[in-house]
């Protein structure tokens, strides 16, 4: 008899407690915050960054949002936010806005942007990424491996906005895949890891301005970056360095 | 930039060796346990077993593949010292803490018989061993010089049985593209990159396929070597009559 009064309220905490949890982690995102709200979150989370008006809330997906913004000395930020624990949480801020991939999931080359906010006054025209791959050859006990030149560019235009979020197109992310797929086939066995020199690939980026020349863009200003997003600054490149430009 | 992806790939003769070397260790100590008197409990068994495994091992390498040979017992050691107090104890174990290091040469072995197994099943030079489904693939440019083109799958599936195999020369290859040129003057041998084709069922193989800038070569880069092959006709479109 006993045992069955305990059985109520059991299973009403359990099935509370349920709830709750989904609630907590697994509920639609709410409205995003607006702009003044967002710019007291970006500064709570990092006083450094003086953020003062929002540029716009570009949504990523559900659950993935950049604002981009202007702060109090003028420069040019981006703020990345993730919806988790049943909040927006602001899990980066760069006040200098230097392009920079995200990688959402980064098991799914198809869900990485290409993040940029770069100071309007800088007479800059547009930016070309690149996806690049280093050539390499490699001889060894009679064994002779070639990697070739991997070499693929997307041009983005700045002359309506100065910032932007872009995924990658389709013909990156397949040639993403197909690389990555077979060098993690490579790393998957432990014992054969060092066989090969990994292949080394990386998305790097260069600045042109109105008249069509590459441009030289500073950067200053500090950043913050919580450990576990994968947001990765890209390696400014030189156009003297690519081929068949 | 480090993509990181799985997409784990189907080894059918090292999981196999793997499945008879379980197989193997767990007779013997089946065979073990039924000659004593005094049973262990299983799960005690297990956990002797498995510390048992641990040894001090160096790496080597037979015919390129790479395989670590156990040679001190540090397991046994390590039960020997924890179990002995009690001498009956240690008995009653003993057995199984060296079956356990044995394991690791039971492992070695099968692992060292699923490689001949593998080069049977799967012979390095034909192409079908990379190439055993090419019905959904396509090429993706992956340099400037690549022209706008797309591949001829029907071409494709009628050389795959004509493509001859060629040596690679990854220097010449290499200098070819760089030697007194400036970045801006250079080619690629290799603008494309084959994608949507896999490999036969159980290779476990997850080759890189790079297609030559005439359409006729494939460089085949698997996690061991690579490979080369040439076509007598172009395989990509445009180029076929």
């Amino acid at each position: 008899m006993m045992k069955r009064k305990m059985l109520l309220p059991l299973a009403a905490v359990v099935l509370a407690a349920a709830f709750f949890a989904y609630w907590f982690f697994f509920s639609k995102p709410t409205a995003f915050p607006v702009n003044e709200q967002a710019v007291a979150e970006i500064n709570r989370t990092f006083p450094k960054a003086y953020s003062r008006t929002i540029q716009e809330a570009i949504k990523l997906d559900d659950r993935h949002m950049v604002l981009p913004f202007i702060s109090k000395v003028k420069n040019y930020g981006l703020s990345y936010w993730v919806w988790r624990n049943h909040k927006w949480n602001v899990v980066s801020v760069d006040t200098n806005g230097k392009p920079s991939i995200w990688k959402i999931n980064p098991a799914d080359p198809s869900s990485y942007y290409l993040i940029w906010n770069l100071k309007p006054e800088h007479p800059l025209n547009s930016i070309d990424f690149y996806l690049i791959g280093e050539r390499g050859y490699h001889i060894s006990g009679g064994i002779e491996d070639y990697q070739p030149r991997v070499q693929m560019k997307e041009k983005i235009s700045l002359r309506e906005k100065s910032y932007g979020a872009v995924k990658l197109t389709k013909q990156w992310t397949a040639a993403i895949q197909v690389l990555s797929q077979a060098e993690s086939a490579k790393n998957s066995d432990m014992l054969t890891m060092d066989l090969f020199p990994e292949a080394s690939m990386f998305i790097g980026w260069i600045p042109y301005d109105k008249a069509g020349k590459e441009s030289n863009v500073m950067f200053d200003g500090p950043s913050y970056s919580t450990s576990y997003e994968a947001i990765e600054e890209l390696r400014p490149i030189n156009e003297s360095d690519m081929e068949r430009p | 930039m480090n993509f990181t992806i799985n997409f784990p790939q189907l080894n059918f003769p090292s999981a196999a060796a793997a499945l008879l070397a379980w197989g193997v260790l767990i007779f013997f100590a089946y065979r073990i346990y039924k000659k004593q008197r005094v049973k262990p409990k299983v799960w005690k068994i297990a956990a002797v077993l498995l510390i048992g495994f641990s040894a001090l091992s160096f790496d080597g390498q037979i015919f390129g593949t790479p395989f670590k040979l156990a040679v001190l017992p540090l397991g046994v050691g390590i039960l020997f010292l924890v179990l002995n107090k009690d001498k009956e104890k240690w008995q009653k174990y003993r057995a199984f803490a060296w079956l356990g290091f044995l394991a690791n040469f039971i492992f070695l072995l099968f692992a060292l018989l699923a490689v001949p197994v593998h080069h049977v099943l799967y012979p390095v030079n034909e192409p079908s061993t990379y190439l055993a489904n090419v019905e959904d693939a396509s090429i993706i440019a992956i340099h400037p010089t690549a022209e706008e083109s797309n591949l001829h799958i029907e071409s494709l599936k009628k050389q795959l049985a004509l493509l001859k195999q060629r040596p690679i020369h990854s220097d010449v290859w290499y200098y070819e593209m760089v030697k007194d040129k400036e970045a801006k003057e250079r080619d690629e041998r290799f603008p494309y990159l084959l994608g949507g084709t896999s490999p036969k069922w159980g290779s476990g193989m997850n080759p890189l396929i790079f297609i030559e800038a005439d359409g006729k070569g494939i460089l085949l880069s698997t996690k061991k070597e690579q490979v080369y092959f040439r076509s007598e006709e172009s395989l990509l479109e445009g180029a076929v009559k």
